[in-house]
């Protein structure tokens, strides 16, 4: 416990130190951004990376357009269980794969972003998304047994999948809150904090360390 | 009366005094008179050379004179037309080498240092320079070896600033530029080099596009459909060969294994399982394929060939069983090997749709192979954003 707090002081003192203005200039500015995302719909964890493009069209106020990627990944909890409760060593039991569960998305969004103070800024942005999944919406696991003419029980752990999904092309978009203290001569990193949802009620929440390239 | 005579006297005194101005006056005065003498002189030509100029650049090829066939330097004037094909820089650089006798419209221009150059040659060092004479010395060949009545053959060629201004644009910057003249001092002041420019939209070398594209692709045989999505920054390099970076991502997925219609394997007198679905394979990938961007000279192709670095995550096994057991369907995965990073290379060729000062549209098929076997096939379209 005592770690995360000097941390926390750590970084709270480096903030405040090195606090300076977010660049007013009018020069195009490019943010790549990548981090920690988590899929609340499927409940995988995983990772995003956005490119986007930024032009001030006033003193506070920002246009701002790109795409992004969304990789969540898990394996099956329930294999384990079933493979644990195999214990007998007269069965032969084959080495399998879990089912290994994978969600995955590429996104284009555009959008308007506000300055709300010296370091803190604010965006939203409509998005079209293409998202794949292998998450089945349900699925029991099952044992297989056969002996193929050789006397000897095979067991095989399987799965019985329900209505296997489908990839989705929907509309969706997402918000955020950008924290970008230190400013640099052409890149100004920062903390990111994504909120995102869609018309197919996948919702993702993403924490990203943020790179913005300043362009003369 | 008193009045009268001391305004006379008066006027007589400074009748008589006169006050020169120095001479820096009047030095500033005259530089001044001939500054606006020659700015005159400048606007007075200014308006017929412009005039001149855009006549020339306005002739349409068949009217451009031949070349008499009772020229007596038909053979050399031959060989130097094709090599005054080469882009403007080289031509400047060539231009001691070569013999310095030019025809422009049926004048000739005798330039009177040519005796001088000869009796004492230039020594030329570098390697570049000896290549391009070797190129003209191999121009020469060529022509006496293919054609078999050299001055028939060269009254089908045409003038060489024709070619300069119509088969390979200059840039104005190479020609005001004194320094490829410099190199070669043999070069004589006299001699008048007349280098008609084509407008380029913007010179290369400084350009740098961003570039955004999109397609919908297949992984493997068509087995998985997805699309990608690729941005990144290309660099020109000449007229017709750009340096392209760029980051892409991919994602395609599908069934491998369609679930079996238990209708007829079971029979109507079974039970039937609620909900039957498949294995759903995704395979997603972060990648960057940084290439060399080349146009094929005036067609709308564009081609794009470079290595290929991509990490892909994978759903699926390396291989299934598909069991039933009386109303259930089962799949097993075996062996599976999931995530890993590949090599390998990808191809693009780009059909240009619109193409304007700033912004370019291509219709875009892409292939890609790697080390893992994975191959995708696109087509989409890319977004080419330049910054002047």
């Amino acid at each position: 416990m005592l770690k995360y707090l000097i941390f926390i002081c750590t970084m709270g003192l480096t903030i405040t130190t090195f606090a300076q203005q977010l660049s007013n200039e009018k020069q195009p500015i490019v943010q790549i951004s990548g981090g920690y995302s988590r899929h609340i719909k499927h409940d995988l964890d995983g990772f995003s990376l956005d490119i986007t493009g930024m032009k001030a069209i006033g003193k506070k106020w920002f246009l701002q357009y790109g795409g992004g990627f969304q990789q969540y990944w898990g394996v099956d909890k329930k294999f384990d269980q079933f493979l644990n409760s195999f214990d007998a060593p007269t069965l032969q039991l084959e080495t399998l794969s879990p089912l290994r569960l994978q969600t995955a998305g590429i996104q284009l969004q555009a959008g308007i972003g506000q300055k709300i103070n010296r370091t803190l800024c604010f965006g939203f942005n409509i998005l079209g998304r293409y998202q794949g999944t292998s998450v089945p919406e349900s699925y029991v696991v099952v044992d297989v047994s056969s002996n193929m003419g050789s006397g000897i029980q095979i067991i095989d752990p399987g799965y019985r999948i329900d209505n296997s999904p489908e990839q989705q092309l929907t509309a969706g978009a997402n918000c955020y809150l950008l924290y970008s203290p230190w400013s640099k001569k052409w890149w100004l990193p920062g903390i990111k904090l994504i909120w995102q949802s869609d018309l197919k009620n996948n919702t993702l929440l993403s924490t990203h360390f943020n790179w913005a390239v300043k362009f003369q | 009366m008193d009045n009268d005579k001391f305004k006379k006297q008066s006027q007589e005194i400074l009748s008589s005094f006169t006050q020169d101005p120095p001479d820096r006056v009047w030095h500033a005065i005259n530089s001044r008179l001939d500054a606006r003498k020659r700015k005159r002189r400048i606007l007075f030509w200014l308006f017929p050379l412009s005039i001149l100029a855009g006549v020339i650049s306005i002739i349409p090829e068949q009217q451009t004179p031949k070349i008499k066939p009772d020229n007596p330097q038909t053979h050399q004037q031959q060989s130097a037309s094709k090599a005054n094909q080469l882009p403007a820089a080289e031509i400047a650089e060539r231009a001691p080498g070569q013999q310095e006798t030019t025809q422009l419209n049926d004048v000739s221009v005798q330039n009177p240092s040519n005796k001088a150059s000869e009796s004492n040659p230039v020594k030329t060092t570098g390697k570049k320079h000896k290549l391009k004479e070797a190129y003209a010395d191999e121009l020469m060949q060529s022509e006496t070896e293919n054609t078999a009545n050299p001055i028939e053959a060269y009254q089908s060629q045409e003038l060489p600033f024709k070619a300069l201004s119509l088969v390979e644009p200059v840039w104005q910057s190479d020609i005001t530029s004194p320094k490829p003249i410099n190199h070669y001092p043999s070069v004589n002041k006299d001699t008048m080099i007349i280098l008609t420019c084509v407008p380029q939209k913007s010179k290369p070398g400084k350009l740098i596009s961003w570039h955004y594209s999109g397609a919908y692709s297949f992984h493997g045989t068509g087995d998985l459909e997805g699309m990608q999505l690729e941005w990144g920054f290309s660099k020109t390099i000449n007229r017709y060969f750009a340096f392209y970076n760029n980051v892409g991502v991919s994602l395609h997925g599908g069934s491998v294994v369609q679930p079996l219609n238990l209708n007829i394997l079971v029979g109507p007198s079974a039970a039937l399982p609620v909900g039957q679905g498949s294995v759903y394979e995704i395979t997603s990938a972060i990648q960057t394929a940084p290439m060399l961007l080349g146009s094929v000279p005036a067609t709308p192709l564009r081609i794009g060939v470079g290595g290929l670095l991509r990490y892909q995550f994978y759903s699926g096994g390396n291989g299934y069983s598909v069991q039933r057991n009386q109303n259930m369907q089962t799949f097993t995965l075996r062996d599976g090997n999931y995530n890993g990073l590949s090599l390998g290379y990808r191809v693009v060729v780009g059909l240009e749709l619109l193409n304007t000062k700033r912004n370019k549209l291509q219709f875009q098929a892409g292939f890609q192979n790697d080390t893992r076997g994975d191959v995708i096939t696109g087509l989409g379209l890319s977004w080419q954003y330049t910054k002047q």
